[in-house]
Order: C-alpha cells, then structure tokens, then sequence
C-alpha cells in the first residue's frame, strides 16, 4: 500500500525566555548524547564550540523563537540508546525521527518530558524490552511508528489514551497478548499495523469505531477465529492485511462494504466456503490474493467487476468449475494465479485480450482444452505455468509471436504436434519445460538463437531425429533433459561447448556411437543421465575430466571399461581430478574387471551398480572396502572365488547383491562387520557350509535375506529368527535339512502387515530390488519390496512337519515350502494368514485334510497342494470356489469334491458343508409332491364333475367292477 | 521481478527432478517478510507406466475408497503391475486375476476394469461397491469367475455380458439389481454356476441354455420374479 501521507505542521507560540534556556540546555543535552553514541560521525556538527545555538547542527531544526522543535536522523548510523537523552531540556520537541538507526536498550520512559511531541519514530532499530506506561503522557502524538525493533511484553495499551494518534505502527517486534478493547477510544485513527507479532485475538466491538481507517494491517498474527462481521463497517479502508493470521471460517461477505479497497490481503489462513460475490463491488481492488486456503467451490464472475485489478491470486486454495469468463475483461490484470486447485474446463476464450498480462501460473489443476489464443495478446506475457493439467491439441500458434516470454511451462499435458515449428523467436527465453506430452517432429537448430535458455527439459515426448550439433551455442544452459523421446544418431562433439552445464540427461533414446571427447570439456557437469542407448566408449575417461560431476547412470548402452596400461599414472598426475563421484549406474554394460582398482579410488562412492557387465575372476579385495559404500549390485557377471575378507573398514553397507555369479566358499563371514545391512543377495552361486547362527545376530536392519539356489547344508538356524526387521527370507534350492525351526514365530516383521507407501527402501535415490518367485512366477520386486513379507523354503530336504508356528506371521503374503519332505497335517490354523495371495505346499508327504480356514483366504490367489497324501473333502468358501483349476489338488489319492470329479462318498472327513442348501431341497421336495398330487387329484376329479357323459362312464365301470369282483366270490 | 537472472536449480538430486522456480510478482511493502518472492514449487514428474493395464487399474483405484489401505501397493510407476498386491499377471506380464473380496473397499465398480483383457478372475465379492455395473466388463471375454456378490450395486445386469463366453462362475447375489435377467445371457454355454439371488430383479427365469440346469435358488428372494419363462405366452419382462 501507498504509505498514508499527512503534514502534521505546527506553529508553537511561546514565551520567549523559555524558548532560550529551552535552547541552550538543548545544545548541552544533545551533546551529552553524542557523547554516549559510538562513533556519532554524522554528528560532527554538533560541537558546543561549532555554535551555541543547535538550530543549524545537523539533523536539528528550530521554530522562529530558536526553540528546538525538530530532531530527524533517520538511517544516521548512531549507535546507543535514548537513556542519555535528556528529553527534559528539549520541551518543544514536535518532532523526534530516529528511524533506521542502530538504537537499543529500552524506551526511556523520560521520553514523557517531550510532552508536545506530535511524530515519534524509533522504527528500524534494535529497541527492546517493553513500552514504558509514561508514553501515555504525550497526548499531542499523532503519528506513533515503533515497527522493526525487539519491542515485547502485551500491546502498550496506555497509548490509547493518545487520542490524537492518526497512524499507530507497531509491526514487526515482539508483542503477545490480545488487543485491549480501549483501542476504540482512537476514534481518528488512519493506520493501524500490528503486523508480525504475536498478537492472539483480534477485536471485534472496537473495530466499528475506527470509521476514518485507511490501512489496517495485522498479517503474520496468531489470530484465530472468524473475521468480525463490522469490518464492513470501515469503509474508508484502503488496505486490509490479514494474511498469515490463521483466521477460519468464511470469508464475509460484508466485505464487499470496503469499496475504497485497493489492496486485500487474506493469503494464508484457514478460510472455508466460497469467496463472496459481493466482492464484485471492490472496484477500486489493484490486488486480491487469498492463496493458500482452504476456499472452495466456483469463482464468482462478480469478479469481473472488479475493473482496477492487477494482481489476482488465488492458489492454493481447493477452487472448482471453470474460471468465470469475465476474468477476461479486466482491463488491467496482469498476474493470473491460479495454480493447485481444482480448476477444470477451458480457460475463458479471451483472456489476455487487455494486452497487459504478463503471469499466467495455472500448473496443477484440470483445465482441459487448447490455451485461449489471446494469452500473449501485444506480446506482454512473460511467465506461462501450465503444467499438470489436461490441455490438448498443438502448442499454441501464438508462442511463435511471444517475443518477450521468459519462462514457458507446459510439462504433463496433452500436447501435440511438431515441437520444431512451434516457437518462433525468443531472446529472453530461460526455462522451456515441456516433458509429458505427445510432442513429435525434431529438435530444431534455430532454438539456438534462444542466448538466454537455462533449463531445456522435452523428457518424455516423441521427438525424433538427432540433436543439432547447434545446440553447442547455447551457452547459458544449465539443464537439458530429452530423455523418453526416440532420439537417434551421435551425440554431437558441439555439446562439449556447453560451459555452464551441470545437468545432462539423454537416457531412453536410442542414441549411439561413441562418447565424443568433447564431453571432456563440460567442466561444470554434476549429473549426467546416459542410460538406455546404444552409446560406446571408455567409462574411465568420464570418471576422470569432470570435477564436480557426483551421478553417473550409463546403464543399458555398450560401454566398456579399456583402461589404458598408465591408468594408475594418469590418476596420479596433477592434471587429473578425481572428482566426488557418489552414484555410479553401469549396470548391463560391457565392463570388465579391470576397471574395478580404479573405482576403488573412488572413496565418495556410495552407490555402485555393475550388475550384467563382464566382470570375471575373483573380487579385488579394495571394492566393498571403500569407506562410504552402502548399495553395491555385481549380479549378474562371472565372478568366482570368495569373498574379500577386508571388509573390516565398511560398516556402512547397505545393500549388497552378489547373486547370480559363480562365488563359492562358506557364508562370508566378512559380513559380519556390516551391521547396517538391509539386503543381502547371495542367490544363484557356488556358496556351501552351514548357514552361520551369527546370522541372526548381525542384521538388526534386515529385510532381505535371499540365498537361493546355493549349496548351503546342515538345518536351518533357529538364531534367524532374531532378524526382527526381516520381510523376505528366500532359501530355496539348496541343500538343507533337518525342520523348520517353530522359532520362526519370533519373526515379528512378517506377524503383522507392512502398512504405508509402496516406497523404495533405499536412501539416495536409488532403488533397491530383489529377484522373487512369486505365485510361480520369477518377478523383480522394486518400490512395492518395502510392503512384501514372505518365506520360501522351497526344494530343499526339509522334514518334519510344518510348525503351528507359523502361522503367527500373519503378515506373509506368500509361503512356498514345496518340494520337501514334510509330512503331518496342514497347520490348522492356516487361516490365520489373512493377506496370505501366494501358498505353495506341493510335492511334500503331508496328510490328513486340508484345514477349512483356507477357504476364506480372501487374497489367495495362487495355491498349490497337489502331490501330497492330503485326503477328505476339498473345503468350500468364498475364495477358494475361485481357485477351480482341479491340478491344485491332483496327486492326492484322497481328496475329493469340487473342483476334482471325483465326488465325495458318505462320511468323507469335512469340515464345512452346505447343509443349508440340503434343507431347501427337502422343502422344495414336499412343495412339489403336494403340488403334484393336488394337480392330479383335481385333473381326474376335475374332469369327472365338468363331463357328465365320462362321469356316467367312469362311475359305470366301478359298477360293473364291483360287480365282477363279488360275483366270483 | 527477479526472473531476469537464469534459473539455476539447486544441488542435484540424483532423480533430476523438475524444479520450478515460480516468480511472483512484488510484495507490497507491508508483506516483506511473510513470503519469499518465490514460490518453490516441486511438480514432481508423475513418470506413469504405459502399462495400459496398470493405468486402467490405477485410475480406477483414485475413484475407490480403502479404509484399510489394501490397495496401498498399488504403484503406478512400475512398468507393471504385476508386483502389485491382490494383482496376479501371466508369464506375459498381463494382468488374470483381481482379488479383492471383504476388502472394505467402496466406490464403483469402474468401466476402466474393462481393459483388462485378459483377466479371468474378478473377485468383488463382499464389499461395498455401489452404482451400476459397467457395460464395459463385457469386454472381458477371457473372464471365467465373476464374482460381485455381496455390495450395494444397482441398475440392471448389462446385456454386454453375453460376450463373454469362457464365463463358468456367474455371483450377482446380495446386491440391489433390477430389471429382468437379460436374455442374451442364454448364450453363455460354458455358464456353470450362476446366482441371482436377493436382488430385486423382475420378469421371468430363462430356461435355455445353461439355465436349464440352475436351480430355483439361484434366483430367490427377488420379488418381483415370476418364476420360470413360458415361451411364447407371456413377455418375459411382464411386471418389470
């Protein structure tokens, strides 16, 4: 707001002697003052010996009777406070401006002495403490301004009494407390700002007093509650600040009384409902914002009334419907801000007509359509925010024309068409955004006449062809992503010419040939993306020429390792910078070992993925060694040998996966250190011995234990059952025997389900993934891992029976103990396991029924007993009448009833029948038998009543019947 | 505005995410210290599968109500989803059954279902599922198990469901259905189990095809039914 200009002017007529020893102990005060300043040197004028008289020393101005009546010093640098002040010798004193000074120490309450004072201003320093009672005595004051101090304690409430005061101005300083009710006595009060404080209540009654308020400001206030309904009553008002004042409740509509508002700010509270329509009325409005609420419901077009408007903000808020098209006719609106609502349909059709608009932020929400045509009408429009809504057809015509735009943000729309003819030319153009959509066509060489572009992000499209070698000139680039899109050709030795890059990411193209070497020269490359091309080259070369570069992801492509002989030399010299690398993606490369005693001078290195490459013989000793290690994958090549022993440094391991390689030797017992670990890996390898008891003492964290498809022996240990933290424990496919341990009940992570976010358990950005059989099928488990629970015991020579005990881990979300030889019943309370979708007991020995609590295992999807001594009738329910596939069950000689053929005799062992559906049947049995035998009745007797003539027949052959049969006799 | 300098983003993450860095306009001079001049404004990229079956199946899950968080595994930035919970795929990667019985799960029963061509499981029973039943399930044709039972659905049993001919488990019972038992559903020659029951359909009972084999109580507890179809002489949709 415009601050409120008044002239408080006075003309003081007094006694002259008065005013003379009024001005000769004013010199004497003023420099007793200075004297308790540090360093005053703006106020070398003020030397006794420069002139008795203080009216022409700097800052001092005098009445036409020499009297001291003004002191102004504002942003002087003094430095003290106002104890020294003898305001005693300066009883004239109107005016006392000390704004903008290093001033401290409290208000002296002698300031009292001062008694004519009209204009106080101690704003902009670092006063503190609390205002003294004693200011009440300055019932002249006018204009009180104590804002930017330390100022604390309850609002000085004695200022009241000031009923002179026009502007009141206490913002930004420390006060708590609620408003005194005695502020209403400041009936001539013009500004009152109580900004920033921590002021709690606002009130309503004194409100209505204050009919000549020009400015009321109380944002960044814990006020709560509604906004009083006698706001309505302050109709000079022309700026209201309520922002950051935790109001609720709606916003009233007596609002709309203030018709001299230029300014209303109700931004970040907790307002409910809709914006009144009667805010139509603030004609006079140049900006409105009430961002970040909780408003809902349509935009009023009352809004269209308001003809001054410039600034217009409501995100953040929950708006629905469309935006009413008498937005489109402000005549001045410049800044559109609607972003995170719910805003849907079509922009209205002429906004920006009124040539001005130069914001238009409308990113997350759900318009749909094309952009109005009008949006850079007379080229003003600077920022374009879009994003995330639902907008389709091709780019707007218009953007060729929009010369003077500066930020364009279209990501995550339905855009279309050919992305290289959709701009024209735009010099001042930083940030092009426009990944997620359905553009199509090439990359274009004229962009780089755009000298200004910073950020180039096109991820996520359908743009062919090559990059320009052109776009080498665009030399303020900071960050350019055209990943996702079907680029193809070599990346362009000019790209090297990129100064100023710290971000590449070129991944899921289908770019190839070989790194140029110009890459060398991207000095300031901090990450870069190369993953998933048909790119080659030599990974050392990248590792070594860009000092800040920390992420590196060439996965996918056909790189390779082919250091030099002199690699060591190389690193060693003082060209080389060995720079920070954190993250380092190589997975399904072509790389060999011989890259990995360079890697090991990598000591930053946190995440390294080298899985699918062509590593080969045993692991250097150094790699899982390096100090600040936590996920490191080698899965997947053609290592041997054992474990490095030296991993006595690492406890920062996290992650390790080295399955599906060909290491052998016993469990590695290096692993012990590695107490953080999360996930182990072992699967697919030579590894054999005991699985050792230490296991379950070392891994409080884990939650992955896979050691699938090993040669691991001996029984399992019972100690696994410490891994508190353990989701996944996958044995399957080794050798080993004896039962399972009942005190696998104590894996307390699998008793309960995971609950939360399907999330990548993993820190940094990268995602942990592990490698299941889950309902038969081989399936990689990424962010969905953190909610698996599961045990696979499967093929193995397990004997014994299944301990009851399991089914206390009610969370399991698959059990698969197949191919073993266990035998006794089915757990009984199998049903227990309600998330239970996976459950695999085939091709053991177990007998007896099959538990009826299965059949309600609403998520069981996948079931396989077959092979078994199982007998008894197949349980019903409401899950397990889904699983039909008569296979399930075959291979148990006794087993009988849906879905086998083979029906169930008399008495066969069940536990659940449809005994009900029994009972219908004889009911509808006897209904039947007594209809049928009414209709019979009624036919025969029926038609003997209706036809005399078969009556007369019927009854004479019963005669003659009769007849024959006692006549015989 | 501050925008004239170049956008720089702030240390990189290593998912570049897109930061955007909003300007606003200026604050007026009472409000220099509530907000920064800028608003950062994290967009984070919602980098969704082109799985169609997962797509179809998310959308769907926005609309549903989950009190007890069964479809939390739901995530739709996998390239599959075939890791998701009560989701099963075939070696193909594509999606057979949906199993979501007594799952306190409410909303509706969406027509995106339909594009999960290949399911042959859709297990809904015991929930609290509303609104119609979507035509659109009739494009299920490898479906074999249908199961709906017990919800609050509405409308009339889609006539689409005569497209689906591997169909042998057919359970609508328990819910608030009406209208006449479609009598194209005569063609469901594989129909082995069908229930109808505690609805409020009317007309009458077909009596070819497979029905010829259900029994009555396939069909109890609706009113307004009258009982077996007499072919020729009545309509069979007479007291709908």
């Amino acid at each position: 707001m415009k601050p409120i200009q008044f002239l408080p002017f006075f003309l003081f007529l007094l006694p002259t002697c008065t005013a003379e020893t009024g001005a000769a102990t004013a010199a004497e005060a003023l420099v007793n003052w200075k004297t308790s300043l540090f360093q005053p040197d703006t106020l070398s004028s003020w030397s006794l010996t420069n002139s008795a008289t203080p009216c022409n020393w700097f800052g001092v101005r005098c009445d036409a009777a020499g009297s001291l009546v003004q002191l102004r010093l504002p942003s002087s640098g003094l430095n003290g406070t106002l104890l020294d002040l003898d305001f005693s010798a300066l009883p004239n004193l109107t005016h006392l401006d000390l704004y903008g000074n290093s001033l401290h120490g409290r208000v002296t309450p002698a300031i009292s002495a001062a008694s004519k004072l009209v204009f106080l201003d101690l704003s902009f320093n670092q006063i503190e403490g609390t205002v003294p009672e004693e200011l009440a005595m300055l019932t002249q004051l006018t204009n009180l301004t104590l804002s930017d101090n330390h100022l604390v304690g309850p609002f000085p409430s004695p200022i009241t009494s000031c009923s002179k005061l026009l502007h009141l101005d206490l913002s930004h300083n420390q006060f708590t407390g609620v408003l005194p009710t005695s502020l209403s006595r400041l009936t001539r009060l013009q500004v009152f700002d109580v900004s920033s404080n921590g002021f709690s209540e606002l009130m309503p009654e004194g409100l209505a007093n204050w009919t000549q308020l020009l400015s009321l400001q109380m944002n960044h206030n814990p006020l709560t509650g509604q906004i009083p309904r006698e706001i309505g009553k302050l109709r000079e008002l022309r700026s209201l600040g309520l922002g950051q004042t935790n109001h609720t409740g709606s916003i009233p509509e007596e609002i709309g009384n203030l018709t001299k508002l230029q300014d209303l700010q109700l931004l970040d509270n907790q307002f409910t409902g809709p914006i009144p329509h009667q805010i139509g009325r603030l004609t006079q409005l140049t900006v409105l914002e009430i961002s970040d609420n909780r408003l809902s419901g349509a935009i009023p077009p009352e809004i269209g009334n308001m003809t001054a408007l410039e600034i217009l903000d409501i995100s953040q808020n929950q708006f629905s419907g469309e935006l009413p098209s008498t937005i489109s006719a402000l005549p001045k609106l410049q800044s559109l801000i609607v972003i995170n609502n719910k805003l849907s349909g079509n922009l209205p059709g002429e906004l920006g007509k009124n040539g001005l608009l130069s914001t238009a932020q409308l990113t997350n929400n759900s318009f749909s359509g094309e952009l109005p045509p009008l949006l850079c009408n007379n080229s003003t429009l600077r920022y374009l925010y879009a994003e995330n809504n639902n907008f389709t057809g091709r780019l707007p015509a218009w953007l060729k024309n929009c010369t003077g735009i500066l930020r364009i943000g279209l990501g995550w729309n339905h855009f279309s068409g050919d992305v290289s003819e959709a701009f024209g030319a735009h010099p001042q153009l930083e940030v092009l955004y426009l990944p997620g959509n359905q553009l199509t066509g090439t990359l274009s060489p004229a962009w780089v006449e755009w000298r200004s572009l910073a950020n180039l992000r096109l991820d996520d499209n359908r743009i062919s062809g090559q990059i320009p070698p052109e776009f080498g000139n665009l030399t303020n680039l900071y960050y350019l992503s055209l990943s996702s899109n079907n680029l193809t050709g070599s990346i362009p030795a000019e790209l090297g010419n990129l100064a100023s890059l710290g971000w590449l990411n070129l991944s899921n193209n289908g770019i190839s040939g070989s790194l140029p070497s110009t890459v060398a020269q991207l000095s300031a490359l901090q990450s870069l993306d190369l993953s998933g091309n048909k790119l080659s080259g030599q990974v050392w070369k990248l590792l070594l020429q860009h000092p800040d570069l920390n992420y590196i992801d060439l996965s996918r492509n056909s790189f390779t390792a082919m250091l030099p002989v002199d690699w060591e030399e190389i690193t060693n010299s003082s060209s080389t910078y060995l720079p920070d690398v954190q993250y380092l993606l190589l997975s399904d490369n072509l790389i060999d070992s011989s890259i990995i005693p360079l890697l090991c001078r990598f000591s930053g290195l946190q995440i390294l993925d080298l899985s699918s490459n062509h590593l080969s013989g045993r692991l250097p000793d150094c790699l899982l060694d390096v100090e600040a290690m936590q996920y490191v994958d080698l899965a997947n090549n053609d290592l041997h040998g054992s474990i490095p022993s030296s991993m006595a440094s690492n406890a920062s391991l996290v992650s390790l996966h080295l399955n599906s390689n060909r290491f052998d030797g016993e469990f590695p017992s290096s692993l012990k250190q590695c107490r953080h670990l999360v996930a182990l890996d072992l699967g697919e390898n030579g590894f054999h011995g005991e699985i050792p008891t230490w296991v379950g003492d070392s891994f409080p964290s884990m939650i992955v234990l896979r050691l699938r498809s090993n040669r691991f022996g001996g029984s399992i240990p019972p100690q696994l059952s410490r891994l508190a933290s353990l989701q996944v424990l996958d044995l399957a496919d080794n050798d080993l025997r004896g039962s399972i341990p009942r005190s696998f009940s104590g894996l307390s992570a699998m008793a309960r389900r995971q609950e939360g976010r399907a999330v990548e358990f993993s820190a940094l950005g990268y995602s942990e993934s592990i490698q299941m059989i889950w309902k038969g099928r081989e399936l990689m488990f990424h962010s969905t891992l953190s909610l698996v629970t599961g045990i696979d015991l499967s093929s193995n020579s397990l004997s014994g029976e299944i301990p009851s005990e399991l089914t206390d881990l009610a969370g399991l979300l698959f059990l698969n103990l197949s191919r073993n030889h266990l035998s006794g019943g089915i757990p009984q309370a199998i049903g227990n396991l309600q998330w239970l979708e996976f459950l695999d007991l085939s091709m053991n020995q177990l007998s007896g029924p099959i538990p009826a609590g299965i059949a309600d295992l609403a998520f069981l999807s996948v079931l396989n007993l077959s092979n078994n001594n199982l007998s008894g009738r197949i349980p019903t329910g409401d899950q397990i009448q889904t699983l039909d596939d008569p296979s399930i069950y075959s291979g148990n000689a006794g087993l009988c009833g849906p879905p086998l053929s083979r029906g169930c005799s008399d008495g066969a062992g069940t536990e659940k029948d449809d005994g009900l559906g029994e009972e219908d049947g004889i009911i509808w049995f006897g209904l039947s038998m007594l209809l049928g035998s009414g209709f019979g009745f009624w036919v025969f007797w029926g038609c003997l009543i209706l036809k005399r003539s078969w009556r007369f027949a019927y009854f004479l052959f019963v005669d003659r019947a009769f007849d024959v049969f006692f006549r015989k006799r | 505005m501050d925008g004239v300098s170049p956008l720089r983003l702030p240390f990189p993450s290593p998912l570049p995410s897109p930061l955007l860095i909003f300007p606003r306009y200026p604050r007026m001079a009472s409000l220099p210290v509530l907000l920064p001049c800028l608003l950062l404004l994290l967009a984070a990229s919602p980098a969704l599968s082109t799985n169609p079956e997962g797509e179809a199946l998310h959308a769907w899950r926005a609309r549903l109500t989950d009190p007890t968080n069964v479809l939390q595994s739901w995530d739709p930035t996998l390239v599959n989803p075939c890791t998701w919970f009560h989701v099963t795929c075939d070696s193909q990667n594509r999606v057979i059954r949906l199993d979501l019985g007594n799952s306190n799960v409410s909303g509706s029963i969406g027509p995106e279902l339909g594009g999960l061509e290949h399911l042959q499981y859709l297990e809904l029973y015991r929930n609290n599922f509303q609104g119609k039943i979507p035509a659109e399930l009739g494009n299920l044709r490898s479906l074999i198990s249908m199961d709906l039972y017990g919800n609050q659905l509405q409308g009339e049993i889609p006539k689409s469901f005569a497209k689906l001919k591997s169909l042998r488990f057919l359970r609508l019972n328990n819910n608030r259905l009406s209208g006449s038992i479609p009598r194209e559903l005569v063609f469901l020659s594989n129909l082995k189990v069908l229930d109808l029951s505690n609805n409020d359909l009317c007309g009458t009972i077909p009596i070819d095809g497979p029905f010829a084999n259900f029994p009555l109580q396939s069909f109890d507890n609706n009113s307004r039914l009258n009982g077996p179809e007499l072919q020729g002489l009545v309509p069979y949709d007479i007291g709908c």
